[in-house]
């Protein structure tokens, strides 16, 4: 150990406590490309650290310790040489040439950079591509935050060492993103117990009537039908409305609140099984409580990581998802219903115990939302 | 007021120049943030200290394009490190890294000298695990160099592993490295033992006029100075921490250290003063948002606005290592405390320094999280560590 100790102490005062409380590099460089003009020139604007640019090109021309705005004028075609070899642009696979327009001065996180104005003169159209290798091979940490506007849309990547291209992903067409939407509100229904207990217990008592002596049986198909239909569309018209206006953010309400409330919904809707209730009251919880639903949905929608948000096909498609859902719960509940109401023992005894437990889930579901 | 070695790059401050710069200079509107062109051409973009060493950039350079030997790249590479933390320069960090990476692949992969460099940039980026691994590495390819165990002791320490820590802290003392090994066991003991014994070692090698140099002065300063705050809440804590800042005025994490002990005096003036800085690092940075924000002093939306750029950089480039200041901005500037407590819960399974548990406790107690002080009291019970200033959080806590 001994024949260490010459340089130890030299080492002791850099290897001590490891001071997370100390600078941590943020060696970044910063990319702006603009493709939106349709003829293909893509204009960049690259704003490069001008401690990490002196490193490499050395801007002290008279070596008097400081670097001055006409030293790095002076510097300029090595300034731009050093970008345009460093830099990738290209559209549809082919390569642009890229030329520098202007050179200027900027400020991020409190260090000044300089900041080159870049055209890239590409043939019109295909898929962007944008690639740098600037100052990687001296630099482990040097990244290079690029966002591209193009095609109306707007991508933010990082370039690294270990990735040092970005290509322009493939949009999804209107259709393509409506359908993937599609399923999307299909998964979220049939994995959202809560809105399957929801509308099973709203739809329990349509094959039931309401009498003075308690919950009777009916007997006629047309009037279950209509009870069901008028439960259902009452309670996606509720949804569907506060879906769109949450998840385009006219309305937004608190998360714990939505699903606090959606969680009282069930055991509203339970309770209303136990005792015999016009149909019009539970119309007032399906659609009181469906605007809740709403909200719920929409959150899960926008949850869901998308490269260029279309509102439209997303909305349209996941509200459809939902209510095919919901309609393949409702066909499979029917004649399950129908067979079931031949039971005696449904009305009195079944649909109120089905409903009171369901309800007890219900109101243990809003205990832990609330305790969040 | 200690005299700070001027770094090697200064930059100018725009600020006063932004009224000239803006009326006479070129904003392109299209970028986000303003571009300009100064009008006049002395205009200062960059400041090198007179030091500045141009015989390392060359060496630097050499080394980044041909092939060195680790000899080579070591030396460059250290003295990188070293300039990165004198100066408060910390790209060169990257630069060191950068050298050194391919020796590390190819044949040199199992080179000690190499290996303890890359666990020290490592660990600078709050990559603990992967600095211990990196480290467990370095010891199996030289297992007799006092450094390595030394550095793995520090990582374990942050990483609350204090057993571990002084596992390595042991094998400095019976390797021969009495003085430094004496002050690691000290830290890794005290943690959870008996702290005044670790103290009066701490002290004995202080005032024994030990060869210790600066930085290894105020090393051992500020290790006392934890000690002591953990253990009682009066003390000469702050005599210490300042000492350590005039011994080492570029080391942040001292310097933060002194910041946290003045918020919480309420010093809020003083510790603007102190951590003022050219260039502060984000975790200074967020003491002067704090301090300001208590004053209501105009330049908190400002300072707030820097340290959250700082932190979106961050979060961009996927390197969440200052979750510790996340959790403390919104604890103290947004007031935030349930925000707060998940972050400190989420940096806490990261690292378990005085600051890191304290802010937990806090946090998970202002937010009412049960659930992580629970967590919390069990990790204090099975570790036996200590800390005056969390017992009255904890003593209400049942696990």
């Amino acid at each position: 150990m001994r024949c260490f100790a010459l340089s130890f102490v030299l080492f002791a005062a850099v290897f001590l406590a490891p001071a997370t409380a100390n600078a941590h590099a943020a060696n970044t460089s910063y990319l702006q490309a603009d493709a939106s003009d349709p003829q293909g020139e893509v204009r960049i604007t690259w704003d490069l650290n001008a401690a990490d640019l002196d490193w490499t090109v050395d801007l002290d021309l008279d070596t008097d310790g400081s670097v001055t705005w006409s030293e790095v004028l002076a510097r300029r075609d090595a300034i731009a040489s050093l970008a345009i070899a460093n830099l990738i642009v290209q559209r549809g696979g082919n390569s642009c040439p890229v030329s520098m327009n202007d050179l200027a001065l900027t400020e991020h996180t409190d260090a000044t950079f300089v900041s080159l104005g870049l055209r890239a003169q590409c043939a019109a159209g295909g898929a962007l591509t944008i690639g740098s290798k600037l100052f990687f091979s001296q630099d482990a940490s040097q990244r290079v935050l690029v966002q591209a506007k193009v095609a109306g849309q707007e991508f933010n990547t990082v370039l690294s060492p270990q990735a040092q291209t970005w290509v322009q992903p493939k949009v999804a067409s209107f259709f393509e993103t409506f359908l993937r939407f599609v399923q999307q509100g299909i998964v979220h229904v049939w994995s959202g117990y809560d809105h399957i207990a929801f509308v099973l217990l709203l739809v329990l008592p349509s094959v039931l009537r309401a009498g003075p002596k308690g919950w009777t049986n009916t007997s006629s198909v047309r009037e279950v039908a209509r009870d069901l239909l008028s439960v259902v569309t009452t309670f996606t018209l509720a949804h569907s409305v506060t879906l769109t206006l949450a998840a385009t953010r006219v309305v937004q309400l608190p998360e714990r609140l939505v699903e606090v409330t959606i969680a009282a919904s069930i055991v509203a809707a339970g309770a209303l099984n136990l005792r015999p209730t016009p149909t019009r009251w539970r119309l007032a919880v399906a659609f009181g409580f469906g605007l809740m639903h709403g909200f719920g949905f929409a959150r899960a929608l926008l949850e869901i990581e998308v490269t260029g948000r279309r509102l439209l096909p997303m909305l349209a498609g996941f509200n459809v998802g939902v209510e095919l859902a919901q309609l393949v719960i409702v066909i499979i509940a029917l004649p399950l219903l129908l067979r079931l109401r031949t039971f005696p023992l449904y009305a009195a005894r079944l649909m109120p115990a089905a409903s009171l437990a369901t309800a007890a889930v219900g109101a243990i579901w809003m205990f832990t939302r609330f305790r969040g | 007021m200690p005299t700070r070695k001027p770094s090697m790059f200064r930059f100018a401050s725009l600020k006063k120049m932004w009224p000239v710069i803006l009326t006479l200079g070129l904003i392109d509107g299209a970028s986000a943030s303003a571009r300009f062109t100064p009008s006049d051409g002395g205009f200062v973009v960059l400041e090198k200290s007179a030091h500045a060493d141009s015989g390392l950039r060359s060496a630097f350079l050499s080394a980044a394009r041909n092939a060195p030997d680790a000899g080579a790249a070591a030396r460059t590479a250290r003295e990188l490190i070293e300039r990165a933390r004198n100066e408060r320069e910390p790209r060169f960090f990257g630069y060191a890294e950068a050298i050194i990476q391919p020796l590390l692949r190819g044949v040199g992969a199992a080179n000690p000298e190499l290996l303890l460099l890359q666990a020290d940039i490592q660990q600078n980026r709050h990559e603990f695990t992967t600095a211990i691994a990196t480290l467990d590495r370095a010891i199996q390819a030289q297992p007799h160099d006092p450094r390595a165990y030394l550095q793995r002791a520090g990582v374990r320490l942050v990483r609350g592993e204090f057993e571990a820590a002084r596992n390595d802290c042991r094998t400095l003392i019976t390797g021969g490295e009495l003085a430094i090994g004496s002050v690691c066991m000290a830290q890794a003991a005290g943690a959870t033992g008996s702290s005044e014994r670790a103290e009066a070692m701490i002290r004995a090698l202080l005032s024994n006029g030990q060869q210790f140099d600066t930085a290894t002065r105020a090393w051992a300063m500020a290790a006392l100075a934890d000690l002591e705050r953990r253990h009682a809440a009066d003390g000469d804590a702050e005599t210490l921490l300042r000492q350590a800042v005039e011994q080492a005025p570029t080391d942040d994490s001292i310097r933060c250290a002194l910041a946290d002990l003045l918020l919480d005096k309420a010093a809020n003036r003083e510790v603007i003063a102190l951590t003022t800085v050219n260039r502060p690092s984000l975790a200074l940075l967020l003491r002067t948002a704090i301090a300001e924000h208590r004053l209501k002093d105009v330049r908190a939306a400002e300072t707030s606005r820097r340290f959250l750029e700082l932190i979106e950089v961050d979060r961009v480039r996927s390197e969440r290592a200052h979750l510790r200041e996340e959790a403390l901005y919104a604890l103290e500037v947004r007031g935030d405390s349930r925000a707060a407590a998940v972050l400190a819960v989420a940096n806490f399974k990261l690292q378990r320094e005085t600051a890191d548990i304290r802010l937990l406790a806090r946090s998970a107690s202002a937010a009412g999280d049960t659930a992580a002080l629970r967590n919390l009291k069990r990790w204090v019970v099975s570790t036996g560590y200590r800390d005056q200033s969390i017992e009255p959080i904890l003593r209400v806590t049942t696990i």
